[in-house]
């Protein structure tokens, strides 16, 4: 038995298998297709007939993809550095959260009276690994949840244009790196310091500038690139 | 007699945007028009249409809302702009340049045969 709707489902997520037409340019697409199958049911067709003629007369899906290809090109673009930038913030929270969770037990361990350098750096390299095992399990845990109840689709949509999720996922990583950061800024003092003080100096304010601006930029090119562009606007 | 496809191409923005300057329009209509009004020799790949617009929509000469048509079924209405209307007439002022000049050879072919 023909299910029209079920082949129009079918024939959605075959256009959107390339990734180069947007859920608008499907919608949109996906209106023209019901428009005509309205105008060839009247003339007496059956829902399969009818079906077979609108698919055909909108054109192959590889052609339709090109062609949208040419006018997506910017958008694909933002789609990819965004999830670029995401996946490198992430990856920046994961080993700060790790390095800190790890550091903490350590510190918790030598207050308990734990003590000797191997004991201890079991801990640390312990507490390391469950770290990253858990933010692991975790995270896969989180995209699963997301993707099934959104969708993919959706789900790529609300990161690029609603930004909420993932403005909350960076103003954690933006906390947490400062804050680290905060731990391990110098307070430079008056007394005067030899070449090698201030080499070591130098390079504790680098790293200081290098874990807070790079996280800083990224998000203002995360910002700017989700931005939806105006002709990109429903 | 069937259009060639580059012909076809070559005169999808002037019809898209005459179409639009007589007003606000979508996708499915316009194929229709120019269907209408090419007696069927226009032919167009239905879908090939979109592109055009959104392409159109990016050169900011049409802009494009969505509305609830009075079937209930959404749909996306294209209206032009004032720069649209610019190049409409450029257009216009392009395409009688070429048709003149054809019609001018071709007077003269019938003289001479």
């Amino acid at each position: 038995m023909f299910d029209l709707n079920q082949e129009i489902t079918k024939w959605r997520n075959n256009l959107a298998q390339p990734e180069t037409l947007g859920e608008s340019d499907i919608d949109e697409l996906e209106g023209h297709l019901r428009e005509d199958l309205g105008s060839l049911k009247g003339s007496k067709l059956s829902d399969e007939e009818a079906f077979l003629i609108a698919t055909y007369r909108l054109g192959d899906t590889a052609r339709l993809s090109d062609e949208y290809a040419k006018i997506n090109r910017g958008k694909r673009f933002r789609q990819n550095a965004s999830w670029i930038i995401t996946g490198i913030l992430t990856y920046m929270l994961a080993t700060h959260f790790d390095a800190a969770v790890s550091k903490d037990c350590v510190l918790l361990a030598a207050n308990s009276g734990i003590t000797g350098y191997r004991s201890l750096g079991f801990i640390g390299f312990g507490s390391k690994i469950l770290t990253l095992i858990t933010i692991f399990v975790l995270g896969y845990y989180f995209c699963r949840f997301i993707l099934q109840t959104h969708g993919f689709k959706k789900q790529i949509k609300q990161l690029t244009t609603r930004m909420c999720p993932l403005m909350k996922l960076l103003v954690f990583v933006l906390m947490t790196v400062v804050f680290r950061a905060a731990f391990h800024i110098p307070v430079p003092g008056f007394r005067p310091m030899n070449i090698q003080q201030y080499v070591v100096q130098a390079s504790i304010y680098t790293k200081f500038l290098w874990s807070v601006f790079l996280p800083v930029i990224l998000v203002m090119v995360l910002i700017y690139l989700s931005k939806p562009k105006l002709h990109e606007v429903e | 007699m069937a259009v060639s496809k580059d012909l076809v191409a070559a005169s999808a923005t002037p019809l898209i945007l005459s179409i639009l300057s007589d007003g606000e329009s979508y996708g499915y209509a316009i194929i229709k028009r120019v269907h209408k009004l090419s007696g069927g020799q226009l032919q167009w790949s239905d879908g090939m249409l979109y592109p055009v617009l959104h392409r159109l929509e990016k050169q900011k000469m049409i802009q494009s809302k969505w509305r609830e048509s009075e079937t209930g079924r959404k749909r996306k209405y294209y209206k032009i702009k004032q720069q649209g209307i610019k190049m409409l007439k450029l257009h216009k002022s392009q395409w009688k340049i070429v048709y003149s000049t054809l019609a001018r050879l071709w007077e003269l072919e019938t003289c001479l045969t």
